[in-house]
């Protein structure tokens, strides 16, 4: 058969991905997971609510997220759509509704739907209306249809719930124990439930001993105790639970037999625990309370009921045999970077512990009120009791702040949309949560598992390097299947034998883990590892699960994984030494007949993860198969992240210009959103004129990524600049400038909002009357349009001039130094920032949800490019313009070429980024041809190819030229390297920077210098400047520096009784509080802050004395 | 001095390809940049928005209308030029108008710019007319129910202050190429020769390398065929003799954009002259 897998194909599978996934599966599935199963578990969980009066029950039923909709001041409702909710300062959310019934004795008193809460609605998820329309439809309703979806929309602002990476919990981890302790081996769980996260430690110590601990008991708990309190009574069934290799148990006889003597019954062990917990307390209390613990407390993601402890034994025997295995150096610790022994939360999974923390809250109060409604009245109404919103603030609450239970910050963030690209790395992050100040070498470093699953090239530099990490193109992330499904197909249909049973029996095998639990043992894996895999194939087996088969001379475990948060990458399927991709499919793929899901389905294409992948041998090529193949790569320029892949010819670059430009890729003006001018951001950038790149990746058709571009070519030369591109600095060409490249527009939207306060006063939106306290001058007034006193839209504003025209009650808490002020309205205008200036743009006016006016007002500012503007190519080379060259004087071609940029030959060969250059001569190619050029990772056009066209195109394959001096008119000595590149404008401008100050404003409470521009700040002098000056001697100099042009001040210091004193102007004469009239006091001129510290320490009932002396000693 | 001598390989309306010899590349130099820079042209200047429902911003449109290039015919350019060079160019104004309203989803195309008659003191240039060079250059797409009204008043203007001013695209010359073969006999390596040379001057059969005459005035100079055989050829140039190619917007045609340039050129001398003199005058 002649047909082989080719780049084309791999790509139109790509494509078939992508179409059907989009960018941000991720988090829509796990939302809609979530609305659709986890929410309903959450309520069951819950159970019936049972009140403290007997026989009063109520129970929870089905529960319903209707449509997004609008709870208006005025009570009444209407649904609503995510534009409606960005513009009004709205929460895009939808109603729960909750099935309830009152029992009574038993009998059903009342049953009603009741409204329970505000669910936040992710923008394109199940339950948003979006996701159903046409993009027409979604044009319509002022939507960019390209917009991924995946974030909320709360309090009118966007927010993204970044992915958490987490170890992999109910997962036993074993590992050596820390130097220098008498630990010498440890295994290690984070059991944990929905509801939360215990762990519990095994722990060997050097003599042998095997302890276990769990929070909620303060002590070590002798292994075998744990196992006779959990019910195994006799050695025979502690031993079953734990091991039936002869070897293992040889090392565990020293702690049974040591251990056994402790307790030697059940109910002797659970008294040693009990005596732990309850201490002091009769012997049935101390039992009692130890039941209670090891149900709750320990291990309780097998389950929290008596009936789950034999359970729990044998997952403690599990991890007991997993230890000994590792000191008899049967296996080695287990690598804790490794992908399959982590997992991520998504949004889905944030929004249930969120919502889980709710609504037992919601619960709770929902007794209270029941009881307390109750004990009032005979009836009870059941819409009535439900407290709405209880779980409507914590969910919006938590969203808002991006404050998750468990402590952790950051978890939601604002969306970032400085171009398309920015938005969906931004949608596709992942972070771990360990700390940002320990170093955790490990941890950040790439790890191999993490090829195909997160990017090796996005992430930031610094202090989060290897923490913030990004997903890469193919990548997914598992939803979960319910676990009980699969158990019963492999105990019933696939020959697993329980592990009880196979324990008793003495089954030998491979032993079976489901979830990271061992359920049994099979006597075969290797079988059950391939029917398994046969199953999945055949579409038999959900897609998610993931086998993995373990074997050596010591071990042999097949793994079985379904749940959650595993990363997972599709690979094409071989058997036999052949694909099992053929050219049929690919066709029915091509002609619409067949999706993605097809392949999945058929098993032509299958999802590993990194725990099946130890399994799997993967050729990177189809030339590359052996017999002993598994898979194969679907691309390998799928290892790159969304951001990565749009740099051409990385596999040139030294590899951290790729990282520099990953990042700075984020940060490039471009075209965010098509609806950018309905949109009201505090802040956006838009470029004028952005283009595709001639010299494209894959991505940018997998994506669109043409229509929402974030940079221009443009002719570059390496050439010096007269000395103005030095130090990375780039010349640019007049005309080309003012031909439009790199114009861009900046917007700023100022808000107000007409406040009506409780007690009948309101703010008011007008021009101020000149009669109201702090009423700037008249001039600041002018742009405001009399009738409604908001700036008429096209006018022209600078820094200072009111837009929106405010005046608020007065405040009775104002000082009592000017009484008018509690009777006069005060100016609460709201102004163009300092600094700034542009062009009122548009203006809306709408009504938030508390029945506020609310005044928006978009500035806009024109930006073209001056001189320090900053700019980069996509190869991480960025730079600021050194200086606007008119296009006469710029070097030309022969052909009338002149450049648009001149970039320093010094920047290259230290950074050695070849990518550029390739791409230089792509570009130039590419213009001279009229054609696109291709660039994608380790398959862009070769350079031999280039360089013939180039020849053929009539110029020197190496992509140099002669230029002549545009000064001087003679032919510059050496022929220059010139082509054209891709460049972005970085949203880092000047005039955003530019600052100077002429008046000394100084901070109210210190009387220092205030800092930073937008508060007029002055420069600071540091540390080392002041070095510098005692360095020299300039001991007056460093004083005017740090004092008199500082904050300078003086104080009255009384000789007597050393304590401050002050001038009394009224009475022209210098008072101490202490001494009276007698006092003697003196000026002193000390810093303010100096001063304050006096007062501070005054104010905590500590007498500082201020001791004078004479400046010259008297003699 | 040399005698200069001007042998013109092609000259039309909008391009114009021309030897010069017998000049320093000073001179050559100065021409080239007074044809982009110091040739007044016309350009919309100003603009008056009366009505704009478009998606673009006032200045955007404004931007984008100064970038049209203009057509006068020459009679009109020289009392344009006498215009500028008086410094009077408000006197000189060419108001144009634009009234777009899209019923269905359009384009207001430079073609849709009314001219509405001169301004000013050389009002009298009645006769005259403004037109876009080309109709088709788009201004803004509209949609459905979107209005553009304007009114745009073109100035004339040089290059120098801004690229809209400029009547030329490409202005630009390349010294004379000498191509000197020291080996012609030279067997394989003449072969590399002649393939290193990107425009295909070279000729290489039966082992013997030669140059194509007509294709001669095509070499860039760049060595290419030096650098692989070092040996064979030796590439050089002279410097006083000049290949200039001349590209026009259309606004005013090429032969004119190089006449008005060396007649600027000239004047300034002369005035250089004439300061020069009477700053000796006035000092003796």
């Amino acid at each position: 058969m002649s047909w082989k897998y080719s780049r084309d194909d791999a790509w139109l599978l790509v494509q078939a991905f992508i179409r059907e996934h989009g960018l941000v599966r991720q988090h829509l599935d796990s939302y809609n997971k979530f609305v659709e199963k986890t929410l309903q578990e959450v309520v069951n969980d819950a159970g019936p609510v049972e009140s403290g009066i007997p026989g009063l029950v109520i129970g929870l039923g089905k529960v319903y997220v209707e449509n997004p909709r609008v709870k208006e001041a005025d009570g009444s409702e209407s649904s609503t759509l995510p534009m409606e909710a960005r513009i009004r300062n709205l929460t895009y959310a939808a109603p729960i509704f909750l099935e309830m019934t009152l029992i009574e004795e038993g009998e059903e008193k009342d049953r009603a739907k009741v409204y329970i809460g505000d669910l936040p609605i992710m923008v394109k998820s199940v339950k948003c209306p979006l996701s159903k329309m046409s993009d027409e439809e979604q044009v319509k309703v002022g939507e960019d249809p390209g917009d991924p979806g995946g974030y909320f929309i709360i309090n009118g602002s966007e927010r993204v719930l970044i992915v958490q990476e987490d170890l992999a919990v109910n997962k036993v981890l074993v590992d050596y124990g820390p130097s220098g302790s008498s630990v010498t081996h440890v295994a290690k769980v984070f059991s944990s439930t929905a509801a939360y996260r215990v762990p519990i430690t095994v722990e060997r110590t050097r003599d042998g001993q095997l302890h276990v601990t769990f929070p909620s008991v303060p002590t070590r708990i002798p292994i075998i105790v744990m196992m006779r309190a959990l019910g195994l009574e006799s050695d025979k069934e502690i031993v079953n639970a734990i091991t039936d290799d002869p070897e293992i148990l040889n090392e565990l006889y020293p702690t049974l037999i040591e251990q056994s003597r402790i307790a030697p019954s059940v109910e002797e062990a659970l008294d040693y625990i009990g005596a732990r917990v309850a201490i002091g307390q009769p012997k049935e209390v101390r039992i009692e309370r130890a039941q209670q613990v090891i149900d709750q407390y320990f291990l309780p993601h097998i389950g929290l009921k008596p009936e789950n402890r034999v359970d729990k034994a044998y997952f403690l025997g599990q991890m007991v045999e997993k230890l000994l295995e590792l000191a008899l150096g049967r296996r080695s610790p287990d690598d804790k970077d490794h992908l399959a022994n982590k997992r991520f939360k998504l949004a889905g999974d944030l929004m249930a512990s969120v919502f889980r923390q709710a609504f037992k809250q919601f619960v709770r109060d929902l007794k209270y009120q029941l009881e307390k409604n109750r004990s009032k009245s005979r009836e009870v109404n059941l819409h009535t009791l439900a407290r709405a919103d209880v779980i409507t603030d914590k969910l919006r609450n938590a969203l808002a702040t991006g404050n998750w239970p468990g402590g952790r910050t950051g978890v939601s963030q604002i969306l970032d949309r400085t171009n398309y690209l920015s938005t969906v790395s931004h949608l596709r992050r992942v972070v771990s949560p360990l700390s940002r100040t320990q170093p955790h070498f490990e941890a950040r470093e790439l790890h191999a598992t993490q090829w195909g699953m997160l990017c090796p090239v996005e992430s930031p530099e610094g202090q989060n390097c290897g923490l913030v990490k990004n997903l890469a193109l193919l990548a997914t992330i598992s939803i979960g299947i319910d676990e009980k499904e699969v158990y019963e197909l492999l105990i019933h249909r696939l020959g697993v034998v329980p592990i009880k049973e196979a324990r008793e029996r003495g089954v030998k095998g491979s032993k079976v883990f489901l979830n990271m639990r061992l359920i049994g043992v099979h006597e075969d894996g290797a079988e059950l590892v391939k029917v398994l895999r046969e199953l999945r194939r055949q579409g038999k087996l959900h897609h998610e699960v993931n086998v993995a088969h373990y074997k050596n001379e010591y071990i042999n475990e097949v793994y079985i994984n379904c749940d959650s948060g595993r990363i997972r990458r599709p690979l094409l399927v071989v058997e036999n030494g052949e694909l099992k991709l053929k050219p049929l499919h690919l066709a029915k793929l091509r002609s619409g007949e067949w999706s993605w899901n097809d392949l999945i389905r058929k098993g032509i294409v299958e999802y590993l993860d990194a725990e099946e992948e130890e399994n799997a041998l993967i050729a990177e090529s189809i030339d590359s198969i052996t017999p002993e193949t598994t898979h194969v790569e679907i691309t390998p320029a799928a290892i790159l992240g969304v951001v990565a892949s749009v740099i051409p010819y990385p596999e040139f670059n030294q590899s951290p210009r790729n990282s520099y430009e990953a990042a700075m890729a984020k940060q490039a003006l471009g075209f965010p959103a098509a609806n950018f001018t309905h949109r009201m951001d505090p802040r956006m950038h838009f470029l004028h004129y952005p283009q595709k790149p001639l010299v494209k990746t894959k991505i940018f058709d997998l994506i669109n990524l043409d229509d929402r571009p974030f940079g221009q070519n443009v002719v570059v030369a390496v050439l010096t600049g007269g000395g103005y591109n030095i130090q990375d600095a780039i010349v640019i060409n007049k005309a080309s400038i003012e031909r439009g490249l790199a114009r861009s527009t900046f917007f700023r939207t100022y808000e107000a909002v007409e406040v009506k306060y409780p007690g009948g006063q309101e703010d008011k939106i007008e021009v101020p009357p000149e009669d109201v306290m702090g009423y700037r001058s008249k001039e600041a007034y002018l742009k405001l349009d009399p009738r409604d006193g908001i700036a008429f839209p096209e006018s022209e504003v600078k820094g200072g001039e009111v837009i929106i025209g405010k005046t608020s009650p007065p405040r009775f808490m104002s000082s009592f130094f000017d009484y008018r002020a509690t009777t006069k309205r005060r100016d609460t205008s709201v102004s163009i920032r300092l600094n700034e200036s542009g062009i009122v743009d548009r203006v809306t006016i709408a009504e938030d949800v508390d029945g506020n006016r609310l005044v928006k007002v978009r500035v806009r500012d024109p930006r073209p490019p001056e001189l320090g503007d900053k700019f980069a190519s996509r190869h991480g080379q960025k730079g600021v313009v050194g200086l606007i060259l008119p296009a006469e004087d710029m070097p030309f071609t022969e052909d009338g070429i002149v450049p648009d940029i001149l970039i320093n030959p010094h920047a290259i060969p230290s950074r050695m980024t070849v990518g550029q250059l390739l791409e230089s001569i792509a570009g130039k190619v590419a213009s001279l041809a009229g054609i696109s050029i291709d660039a994608t990772a380790f398959e862009g056009t070769p350079e031999r190819q280039l360089r013939n066209m180039l020849q053929k195109l009539g110029f020197r394959s190496d992509g140099k030229e002669v230029l002549y001096s545009g000064i001087t008119g003679e032919r510059l000595e050496v022929e220059v390297f010139i082509g054209v590149t891709y460049y972005q404008k970085l949203h880092h401008m000047v005039a955003d920077k530019i600052h100077a100050r002429a008046r000394g404003r100084v901070q109210i409470l210190t009387r220092q210098p205030t800092e930073g521009r937008a508060r007029e700040g002055g420069l600071r002098f540091g540390e080392m400047e002041k070095d510098c000056l005692i360095g020299h001697g300039a001991s007056i100099l460093l004083k005017e520096r740090l004092f008199e042009s500082s904050d300078k001040t003086p104080i009255f210091v009384c000789n007597k009784c050393n304590f401050l004193g002050w001038y009394d102007a009224r009475r022209n004469e210098y008072v101490c509080p202490i001494c009276g009239d007698r006092g003697e006091l003196h000026p002193v001129y000390v810093s303010y802050a100096f001063k304050l510290l006096l007062q501070e320490l005054i104010s905590l009932g500590i007498a500082p004395r201020v001791i004078l002396e004479d400046k010259v000693g008297v003699v | 001095m040399n005698k200069i001598e001007v042998a013109f390989r092609k000259l039309e309306e909008n391009y114009a390809e021309f030897v010069i010899e017998g000049i320093t590349p000073a001179i050559a130099n100065a021409i080239r940049r007074t044809a982009i820079s110091d040739v007044p042209t016309l350009a919309i200047d100003e603009v008056a928005i009366v009505e704009n429902s478009t998606v673009f911003f006032d200045e955007i449109i404004a931007h984008r209308l100064g970038l049209i290039p203009l057509k006068v015919d020459t009679e009109t350019y020289d009392v344009l030029l006498e215009c500028y060079e008086e410094g009077k160019r408000d006197d000189c104004v060419a108001m144009l108008t634009l009234e777009v309203e899209a019923e269905k989803p359009g384009t207001a195309y430079s073609g849709h710019l009314k001219f509405a008659g001169f301004i000013g003191e050389f009002a009298r240039l009645a006769s005259a007319e403004v037109k876009p060079v080309s109709d088709l250059v788009p201004i803004v797409k509209l949609a459905a129910g979107q209005k553009l009204v304007l009114e745009a008043y073109a100035k004339v203007g040089v290059g120098r202050e801004h690229a809209k001013w400029q009547p030329v695209s490409i202005a630009a010359y390349k010294y004379y190429p000498e191509i000197r073969i020291i080996k012609r006999e030279c067997g394989e390596e003449g072969k590399k020769c002649a393939d290193a040379c990107p425009k295909g001057i070279l000729k290489w059969s039966n082992g013997r390398l030669d140059l194509i005459p007509e294709k001669v005035e095509e070499c860039t100079m760049c060595r290419a065929c030096e650098e692989a055989c070092p040996e064979v050829i030796k590439v050089s140039w002279d410097d006083s003799k000049f290949i200039f190619r001349v590209e026009g917007l259309g606004v005013i045609p090429v032969a004119k954009v190089i006449e008005t340039a060396l007649k600027r050129l000239i004047k300034r001398a002369d005035s250089f002259v004439e300061t020069l003199e009477k700053s000796i005058q006035t000092r003796s």
